[in-house]
């Protein structure tokens, strides 16, 4: 999904009419613009590459099909977010100088991933994000370019993007809605990458990938966003700005000194839906649930290190096909349900994570599952139990969001409910019996059971309003953890929701709350305020647009030329330095630069200033559209 | 005819009424594209699980498995007796989340409309017996103020102006500025509904829905009583040396109150379901409004349908209590040809 902030302070007009010359400018600046992009040489933060040619002359103001008419084509773009809807605007403004019409059409994601991302073979009810072949499955209504969508790019485990690019007959491209065939394999480098204990092999085959991706532009890869986090300025230890900032939140603290006292208050725009962890499947609900349970570990500085919280430590055999984790002494439940040890963590893997029918209602039913078979479970001591993979080894299992973070819950609160469910005789008792655990009982909906396992107790949770918890005395981690001192350092540590965005920017100038995300359009009156600290930190979402390569959109697009000329038309420095404020850097494959599995040298930057311009967009179609097509 | 008859009809026929409602709504969420499990079943499918089954796990915890009659029967019969159902995206019952929404939204509904409705229809009263004097304008400029200004910006420019910009200032010793941006909870847990405390965070929501709400009842009173100021009975009683404001209250104010008692059950009726939008989501007040926002937003169907279901209500019974009190307040209304 779409990370920019969206907001609306900034006229849309305002900014388009600023393109009109900027975009100019920087077309004439960039002084490149040849008809066919070149690989980057990486000498300048946009990549450098070879030295420019002139731009190419213009080839006519109109791309005209066989039929003698202007090509037309259907972008569609969530709304909500100023950003977004601009970004579509100025595609529209760009692509009409190529000659081609564009279309937009907004809608709200929900609307646009049903009725444009989800497709199914005709007469099949069961739509899905990969309906399989492309001539077949289609959506129900055509469209040609998508915004206001962003795919993970798993910098730390690279070989999770096998389910937006591995090739559309495959059931692992579960995200496949675009219909991208790859020009070479990938799903079988990305399995060969995580399955390899050779660093260097590794490196070659990911940035392989990437420099595939690069040159096929399934999508055009558009930026990547940053993370505008402010605070108070009271507020200290707030720790490194890498991707997983926060990551010792529990070491924060009011004034020049570590140590105990006053309330914490977060501003945060979205309420959270459960405090059950089986039912989370939003930041916000987890946000409320890690106050209280800490999870099993968590992964910090650039590189996705392991830290262990619940989990002390792990080991990994040779062939990286068993993990075995070993769970801290003197962790414990609480409502009288003892010490946690693996015979809890064994028994709610099995019987809550993989049950056959979901009696739970697990909103991430596929977890501890591998290609759909059920990673094996057992317990090899009181505080330790391994995981076996059964479908080959996998080095990047820690890294993944499998153990990372996982909750648990206590056996002896599961128990009684997972009999009944046993002895239960049809699917819809058994759904039933989930339901009630879910949604009555009060251990579960007041984190009764969290005991020691987290910095904060439960203390109320006013939906609309507010999530306070208090400091829990007898956490685990204090003077245990990392070099962590008495933490936490916060007596009470409060979630506030704002439904209106001025409203929580205001609540913040004036001090009332102590930190919140910070829309793009505020950064800069923001981050010169006394009193107020803005973090930038790295996002790993990747804003694209894809290219519908099914059999309802422009036949054209399933020619990787033809996307590369479209690519090459839309300037991203332009998206990202002035929709974006400066504060996205420009993508050119589904990986960012930072990450240690990115080779610059491969990677091809279509968009990039070595690589945009009209009349090279121009050309390039020119080359690639079939016999009929003509610019006028 | 006889009354009784009369309210009996009337009373069937909002049954009636409310029983389409309730199937027309039940129609148009089953009609709704997506809801909420499009977005489910994507989160599922980046992480490589499958879409289909993600539909299955929705339905499951949403309760939307089963026949579609069998659905439209239990959620009848629930709506029926009570069991208005789950709320997913809060994780309680509807009654439950209705009852805890609705005192925060009265807090500040309640002294908003009755300053609303005593203030404005005195000015309006006093404006239409005065009229072109300064005192008229005066109420007319604050009638078009309140009409003319977006809710929506006004609470946000007070909020700038009272809560960020503004530098402290204390009036007979209390301190009354800068007030609270927005409206904290824990001021009731810790000082109770009626509190100072409490109180200055809702001076900000009751200004802003007062001087809307002020703004229609003043014109409402004004063009009403207008109608009677020169009427030939209000001479007489002048001509017979009735004071003031024994014509204002006996001669004008009584015949204008059967045209305003439209207006004044609506609003007080509205106070059994308080709440506006804009206010209680500017001022981040956790109200009934904001439930039912928060309901349609995150597109939690059986939380919507329930705060929905109760202005639907509101609104029948007070069609049928109007109806009624026109023929308690003015003997000439016959509700025998009704």
């Amino acid at each position: 999904m779409s990370h920019d902030s969206g907001g609306h302070g900034f006229g849309r007009r305002d900014i388009l009419k600023g393109l009109g010359v900027g975009g100019v400018a920087g077309l004439a600046g960039c002084t490149s613009g040849d008809s066919t992009p070149t690989d980057s040489g990486g000498d300048d933060d946009d990549g450098g590459g070879d030295t420019a040619t002139d731009t190419p002359e213009r080839l006519g103001d109109t791309l005209v099909d066989p039929d003698g008419n202007q090509v037309e084509l259907t972008h569609v773009y969530s709304t909500g977010s100023q950003t977004t809807e601009t970004t579509a605007e100025y595609i529209k403004q760009k692509l009409g100088e190529v000659g081609i019409a564009v279309n937009l059409k907004g809608l709200g994601f929900n609307q646009m991933l049903v009725q444009y991302a989800q497709n199914a073979p005709e007469g099949s009810d069961a739509a899905s994000f990969n309906g399989g072949s492309r001539d077949e499955s289609v959506s129900q209504e055509p469209w040609d370019f998508m915004s206001g969508i962003g795919f993970n790019s798993y910098p730390f485990t690279p070989s999770s993007i096998n389910v937006f690019w591995s090739d559309v007959s495959k059931d692992i491209a579960t995200v496949n809605f675009y219909g991208y065939k790859p020009s070479e394999p990938i799903e079988p480098k990305l399995s060969e990458a995580s399955q390899s204990g050779d660093p260097d092999t590794r490196l070659d085959l990911f940035s392989t990938v990437f420099g595939i991706l690069s040159e096929d532009q399934p999508v055009n890869f558009l930026t990547l966003a940053t993370v505008l986090n402010g605070f108070r300025d009271r507020v200290s230890g707030l720790g490194d700005p890498t991707l997983f900032f926060g990551w010792d939140y529990q070491t924060r603290y009011f004034g020049d000194s570590a140590s105990v006292g006053g309330t914490y208050t977060s501003g945060t725009s979205a309420p959270a839906k459960t405090l059950y962890p089986i039912r989370s499947n939003d930041a916000e609900s987890d946000a409320r649930i890690a106050l209280a349970l800490d999870g099993a570990y968590t992964l910090k500085g650039n590189q996705g290190e392991f830290q262990g919280l619940w989990v002390e430590s792990y080991e990994r055999n040779d062939d990286a096909t068993a993990y075995e984790f070993t769970l801290r002494d003197g962790l414990e439940w609480g409502a009288g349900y003892g010490q946690m040890t693996a015979e809890d963590w064994v028994y709610y893997i099995r019987n809550v994570r993989q049950a056959e029918d979901n009696w739970a209602g697990d909103v991430n039913p596929s977890t501890f599952f591998q290609q759909g078979d059920p990673m094996g479970v057992e317990q090899t001591g009181e505080l330790s139990f391994e995981i076996t993979l059964p479908n080959g080894p996998d080095l990047s299992f820690i890294q993944k969001p499998i153990m990372w973070g996982a909750y648990c819950l206590p056996k002896g609160l599961i128990q009684p409910y997972y009999e009944r469910v046993q002895d239960a005789s049809s699917e819809e008792d058994k759904i039933a019996i989930g339901n009630e655990l879910a949604e009555e009982d009060d251990e579960i909906l007041e984190l009764a059971y969290s005991g020691n396992l987290g910095p904060y107790s439960y203390e109320r949770w006013d939906r609309d309003s507010v999530f306070v918890a208090s400091r829990n005395d007898d956490y685990y981690a204090a003077n245990t953890v990392a070099d962590w001192g008495n933490v936490p350092y916060f007596e009470e540590y409060r979630i506030q929701v704002f439904s209106e965005q001025s409203t929580r920017i205001s609540a913040f100038e004036a001090g009332e709350i102590d930190a919140t995300g910070i829309p793009q359009e505020q950064y800069e009156t923001l981050s010169q305020q006394d009193g107020i600290n803005v973090v930038q930190t790295p996002d790993a979402f990747t804003g694209l647009m894809p290219y519908n390569q099914r059999a309802n959109g422009w036949d054209q697009l399933r020619k990787q030329q033809v996307r590369q000329g479209i690519s090459t038309a839309i300037p991203k420095r332009v998206i990202a330095e002035q929709i974006n404020r400066g504060l996205a850097t420009p993508a050119y494959t589904h990986q960012p630069e930072y990450s240690q599995w990115y080779d610059d040298s491969k990677v091809v930057r279509f968009g990039g200033p070595d690589s945009n311009s009209i009349g090279g967009a121009q050309r390039m179609l020119d080359e690639a559209l079939d016999d009929g097509y003509s610019f006028e | 005819m006889s009354m009784r008859w009369y309210v009996a009809r009337r009373l069937g026929w909002t049954a009636f009424a409310t029983f389409v409602i309730l199937s027309f709504y039940f129609a148009l969420i089953q009609l709704a594209p997506g809801g909420g499990q499009a977005s489910f079943q994507f989160s599922v499918a980046t992480s490589g699980g499958s879409a289909e089954e993600a539909a299955e796990t929705y339905k499951q915890i949403r309760g939307l498995t089963g026949p579609l009659h069998e659905r439209y029967l239990d959620y009848m019969v629930n709506m029926a007796t009570g069991d208005w159902g789950w709320s997913q995206t809060r994780n309680q019952e509807v009654i439950t989340a209705i009852s805890q929404a609705y005192p925060y939204s009265l807090q500040y509904a309640l002294p908003a409309t009755l300053f609303s409705i005593l203030f404005g229809t005195a000015v309006g009263l006093y404006s239409a017996t005065h009229r072109y004097t300064m005192t008229d304008y005066t109420g007319t400029f604050i009638s078009f103020f309140g009409i003319s200004i977006p809710n929506f910006w006004f609470g946000i420019m007070l909020i700038l102006i009272l809560a960020v910009q503004a530098p402290e200032v204390t009036l007979f010793g209390v301190k009354l500025l800068p007030l609270p941006v927005y409206y904290q909870t824990e001021a009731v847990l810790n000082h109770g509904w009626v509190s100072w405390e409490n109180a200055r965070q809702l001076i900000m929501p009751v200004i802003v829905l007062s001087t809307a709400q002020i703004a229609g009842q003043m014109r409402y009173s004004r063009a009403t009583a207008m109608e009677y100021v020169n009427a030939e009975f209000v001479k007489t009683a002048r001509a017979k040396g009735a004071s003031d404001w024994r014509v204002l209250l006996r001669h004008i104010f009584r015949p204008a109150l059967i045209p305003l008692m439209t207006i004044f059950i609506a609003e007080i009726l509205g106070l059994f379901f308080a709440g506006a939008y804009l206010v209680e989501v500017i001022f981040q007040i956790p109200g009934l409004a904001k439930l039912s926002y928060d309901a349609l937003i995150s597109q939690d169907t059986p939380l919507f349908m329930g705060t929905s279901l109760i202005p639907i209500l509101l609104l029948l019974l007070g069609n049928l209590l109007q109806d009624i009190s026109y023929t308690v307040l003015d003997p000439r209304i016959d509700y025998g040809d009704r």
